[in-house]
């Protein structure tokens, strides 16, 4: 039964080849907008999460109770060796990298500057997301451009804002004066060795980056840092990491919070773009509903008498209504089909290239950063499954119900009435 | 005496166009005999087609009875008409009668599909298409088709499931003279080896002309009933559905 049902419906579809194109190329086109959106969307929130969880923030941060709140020198966690172990032993912890942040008094010859001492581990900080996953790749001629191997032995990096506002390059000596844990006067001697290329805004605009021992010196921090940043393997299992590892005994009296729970304002953000999808989707299934209805009940009209006759011929009505819903669900589906191929064909070569929005308005890329998260010119769309199949459901939906009013028609429909037409 | 597949009594069928109440039968009292090759004629307006379609159960008396093989249509819902329809009755009407989107033989395997026919479905098609002699046909559309083959094939189509009684509403309508007569001598031909009744509402005189019994109808009414061959050939058909119905 369904065998039959199936063929007449799809030959149904091609009784009138132009109109079934044209509601095919409605919901086709509607099918593509949407993923050509969502696919941005989800670029663009993939290099914002990035972004945000990137070198400052990371996906999860390990800090002394009082750290967030006072931001004092003092309030850091001990017996670094043994936390960073603890951490680095769990299977879901990518990176643990601890950090010594401090302000500072720097000079370089008679006029100070504020500063923010960066302690680092350069082993940790190294690849995607580290702090010096930008250095010695992103701009500045040879040698001006600082990396892993100008630090240490009181030799510093510094951010390429704070050079380009002191004036500072390679070779200068930086005084440096701040207090140190135990509330004494801390204060040293750093030779440049380079400028550090970073969309950390902290770091780009006030970082003098040194080796974690050289800031734990000169800030009398033994075995101490004041945060360790946290990247994991699985984000969608983060919350989970993130209970597990609060509880090890190691970090007892220590926090342990997800970016979430670090920066709650920047998730709403995020769930902003999921509330923009779903507008760009009705706008979808209003076109998709228009081509279906119009389409259904064009062809249900035109086909009165031949559906008399078979009403005549003993055929239930409710099964001449089905048959009207699948040619509807048949119409859809299809046209899903084609938007989805022809999103396919426009997303999968921009996922790897990259759409330049600046280009497109014919200006130069750009690169910016602000409050520690960084914006590009350039999006690299991402066509999730989730929403090939979303649109699909959407469309389902909107099909049967634009069918509604024609297989009404149909059931109502009085077999000597319908052969008079 | 043979028991009549369809009786009418008194019937009467009103229909409403706007404030006006026509009457197309005004108290009807007929019976369709098994093996009837029964011809229906009159003028316009005379009712015949209206009487075909209360026989065929797609619509209900406004007054007297109807009974198709012993139901009373008065008393059967929608869904039991369509039943009906499905089981024990085949049509053949004036014009479209074939789903254009189906080849003549998928055609003739619908009807047996909705019958719930099985896997031999397909089989009993071409089965019937071949004895029709109408096996060329069986992987056209109608659009590939002349008007006289489309008309042959529904008759397959009507006939496919061994119905008791087929009703043909002005068959030969859109038919050339040659098309009509073959049409006329395959029906004839399935009366006469397979007992079924035929029924035609017709203005045309080749239908008269095959006819068995001519019921004239004059103003919703009987005027004559002329029986021309006796009476009809003894055996029914095959099917069983009709006394289920």
């Amino acid at each position: 039964m369904a065998g039959s049902t199936l063929r007449i419906a799809w030959r149904n579809l091609w009784r009138n080849r132009k109109r079934t194109a044209f509601a095919l190329a409605a919901i086709g086109v509607g099918q593509l907008a949407f993923l050509l959106v969502a696919a941005l969307m989800q670029g663009y929130s993939k290099q914002f999460l990035d972004s945000i969880t990137g070198p400052l923030l990371g996906h999860a941060q390990v800090h002394a109770p009082a750290w967030r709140d006072e931001r004092a020198v003092d309030q850091a966690l001990g017996d670094l060796p043994g936390k960073l172990a603890a951490l680095r032993a769990d299977e879901q912890v990518r990176r643990a990298a601890p950090r010594v942040l401090a302000p500072v008094l720097a000079a370089r010859d008679v006029e100070g500057f504020m500063a923010m001492v960066v302690g680092i581990d350069p082993a940790a900080e190294i690849g995607t997301g580290g702090l010096l996953a930008d250095a010695g790749s992103a701009g500045g001629p040879p040698g001006d451009t600082g990396g892993a191997a100008g630090l240490g032995g009181r030799r510093v990096l510094v951010g390429r804002g704070l050079a380009e506002k002191e004036g500072l390059a390679a070779g200068d000596t930086l005084a440096l004066v701040g207090q140190d844990a135990e509330g004494s006067i801390a204060n040293d001697l750093f030779v440049v060795t380079g400028i550090l290329p970073t969309l950390v805004e902290l770091v780009d605009r006030l970082g003098v980056v040194m080796l974690l021992a050289d800031a734990q010196e000169l800030l009398r921090l033994p075995d101490a840092a004041h945060e360790i940043v946290l990247h994991v393997a699985d984000t969608e299992r983060l919350d989970e990491t993130v209970s597990r590892l609060a509880a090890l005994p190691a970090l007892a009296g220590a926090e342990v919070l997800s970016w979430r729970q670090l920066q709650p304002h920047l998730e709403q953000m995020l769930s902003f773009l999921d509330a923009y999808l779903f507008i760009i989707l009705a706008v979808v299934l209003i076109a998709a509903a228009a081509g279906i209805a119009n389409t259904m009940l064009m062809s249900t009209f035109e086909r009165r008498r031949e559906l008399g006759m078979l009403l005549s011929l003993g055929c239930a009505p409710g099964r001449l209504s089905r048959l009207v819903a699948l040619e509807a669900v048949l119409l859809g589906q299809l046209g899903v089909l084609l938007g989805t191929a022809v999103a396919l064909a426009v997303i999968l070569p921009l996922a790897s290239a990259g759409l330049d929005y600046a280009a497109l308005g014919g200006g130069e890329s750009y690169s910016a950063s602000y409050q520690g998260i960084s914006f590009t010119s350039v999006v690299y769309p991402r066509l999730a499954w989730r929403d090939v199949l979303l649109g699909a459901a959407a469309v389902l939906g909107t099909s049967l119900l634009s069918a509604l009013w024609p297989m009404l028609h149909v059931t109502r429909l009085e077999p000597v009435a319908a052969l008079r037409t | 005496m043979t028991r009549p597949l369809v009786s009418a009594v008194r019937l009467r069928k009103d229909f409403q166009t706007g404030p006006i109440t026509v009457h197309a039968l005004r108290g009807l009292d007929l019976d369709v005999r098994e093996g009837d090759f029964l011809a229906i004629v009159g003028p316009s307006g005379s009712g015949k087609t209206t009487l075909l379609n209360l026989m065929g159960a797609l619509a209900v008396p406004t007054g007297g009875t109807v009974r198709v093989f012993g139901e009373d249509l008065a008393g059967l819902s929608r869904r039991q008409r369509a039943d009906l329809r499905l089981r024990a009755l085949g049509f053949v009407f004036q014009a479209y009668n074939l789903v254009p989107v189906l080849t003549a033989r998928e055609n003739v395997e619908f009807v047996l599909e909705l019958r719930g026919m099985g896997g031999e479905r397909r089989a009993r098609a071409e089965a019937v298409l071949a004895e029709l002699g109408l096996s060329e046909l069986a992987d056209r559309r109608p659009g590939a088709m002349s008007g006289g083959q489309q008309q042959r094939v529904a008759v397959a189509r009507a006939v496919a499931a061994r119905p008791r009684l087929v009703l043909a509403d002005e068959p030969t309508a859109n038919l050339d003279g040659e098309n009509a007569e073959a049409l006329l001598r395959m029906m004839r031909r399935l009366r006469d080896e397979q007992g079924m009744t035929f029924v035609f509402s017709t203005h045309d005189p080749r239908v008269v002309a095959h006819a068995s019994r001519v019921v004239t109808l004059v103003d919703g009414l009987v005027a004559a009933d002329e029986d021309r061959n006796g009476p009809p050939p003894e055996g029914g058909a095959e099917d069983g559905g009709a006394a289920r119905a």
